[in-house]
């Protein structure tokens, strides 16, 4: 048994906690947004959390996963856009964070990114991506351009939320880290 | 030979273990139509304007193969927990679309947000056991249990398949139900305090999401160094060492 596997099998295991957290935490808590068919949740929390806590592997592992399968629950369509916007969004917030010597600033400066990118994201997906896809497979054809703008508002309260969650998470979780 | 059946954790009775395998083929053959919308968009008879009745006689047919499938108890276990999701979904967002088309916020009326409901409602009852019933189909805990008892050894691979079977069920049968108890009590502090602020919201957020993470994580460290110590494979079914030179071997 070496350390490097025990390193790997830890890993392995907080990956693993924090999908199913975001898994649950964008299940359990969904308010449907009329505008695209989509819905507003606090997965995003845990995906955040994530990154700030154990940096970008992570972080994009659990964002290109949890909220994905989640997804799979009745909104199926926004699969593709949920795994991509989610995972870039956790492996560029813990890239800027940082793992080490994590500064407040840099903390900000991440979940600034990750809102803009999750608004970003989402919206290029449902303004010009899922209409093009919807030509060829009807199944993506649920958006529009004015959909997505309608979208904008609440995918940027619902980022706000979770990036000030995930904040304080990373915060009280940092303290309890250090001896 | 090592045994390391010791489990530390997990309270969750183990589901049946027999014909899972058949049952989630069941299951997956039922999903075609969900995903691919055929035959459902063959059938032109609607119900009530709007809603068709392929979707209502698939919701049914859904419920009534989990019903088979997983017996009684389990399926009310089921769709218990699907109406749960469901209708928080469905009730708000009809709500929310009632008010933005009668304050001109929509373009849709709310006679047509009506029915987008009631079709995401039947959409949902079916999706939703039908999941369910392929996820608790599968025998985690008997798979778990099997791999421990791997008398030719554990691969890595088969570890880090066990650290994730063992968190899986963790939070979903213990964390779960203890965070429950822990928002129900944070509430009432919150309630109490009669500070019905902002940020003493988040703070009751932030306290119930560091909680859940914490009893999340707690046991990791432990397991890891459990799993990690579990025998490896036997030499003979061992994954093929690395090719060696004469040189190195020497």
């Amino acid at each position: 048994m070496s350390a490097s596997e025990i390193n790997k099998l830890y890993l392995v295991g907080i990956v693993a906690a924090f999908t199913t957290l975001a898994f649950l935490g964008t299940t359990i808590i969904r308010v449907p947004l009329p505008a695209t068919g989509g819905y507003f949740n606090l997965g995003d929390t845990f995906v955040m959390a994530a990154a700030l806590l154990y940096g970008p592997a992570v972080g994009g592992l659990v964002g290109l996963v949890g909220p994905a399968v989640a997804d799979a629950i009745g909104f199926p369509q926004f699969i593709l856009a949920t795994a991509v916007v989610k995972g870039i969004e956790g492996v560029l917030l813990g890239l800027i964070a940082g793992t080490r010597a994590r500064s407040v600033s840099r903390m900000v400066l991440g979940l600034i990114s990750a809102v803009i990118v999750l608004t970003g994201g989402y919206f290029v997906f449902e303004a010009w991506i899922y209409p093009w896809l919807g030509v060829k497979i009807p199944f993506f054809a649920v958006t529009d351009f004015n959909a997505a703008l309608a979208e904008i508002v609440p995918n940027l309260l619902q980022g706000t939320i979770s990036a000030v969650l995930a904040f304080a998470i990373a915060r009280v979780m940092g303290k309890l880290s250090r001896p | 030979m090592k045994t390391a059946a010791i489990k530390i954790t997990g309270s969750a009775t183990p589901p049946p273990a027999s014909g899972w395998k058949l049952k989630i083929a069941v299951l997956l053959i039922i999903a075609v139509p969900a995903f691919s919308g055929y035959p459902l968009h063959l059938v032109a008879v609607q119900v009530i304007p709007g809603i068709s009745a392929s979707w209502c006689l698939y919701a049914l047919v859904v419920n009534l193969a989990v019903l088979a499938l997983h017996g009684c108890g389990r399926y009310a276990d089921i769709i218990t927990l699907a109406a749960m999701i469901t209708m928080p979904v469905v009730f708000s967002g009809a709500i929310v679309s009632h008010l933005a088309g009668l304050t001109g916020l929509s373009p849709r009326p709310p006679a047509l947000a009506a029915v987008h409901y009631i079709q995401l409602c039947l959409t949902m009852l079916a999706v939703i056991p039908l999941a369910l019933g392929i996820v608790t189909s599968i025998p985690f805990e008997a798979a778990e249990q099997k791999l421990l008892q791997n008398s030719s050894g554990v691969t890595a691979r088969q570890k880090k398949l066990l650290m994730i079977l063992r968190v899986f069920n963790h939070i979903c049968f213990t964390v779960m139900a203890n965070l429950v108890e822990i928002i129900r009590e944070e509430r009432n502090n919150f309630l109490k305090a009669g500070n019905g602020s902002l940020s003493a919201l988040i703070g009751l957020m932030r306290h119930a999401a560091v909680e859940c993470i914490c009893s999340a994580v707690q046991f990791i460290p432990l397991w890891a160094i459990e799993i990690g110590s579990l025998p490896g494979p036997s030499p003979s079914i061992a994954e093929p060492a690395p090719n060696l030179t004469d040189q190195e071997e020497q």
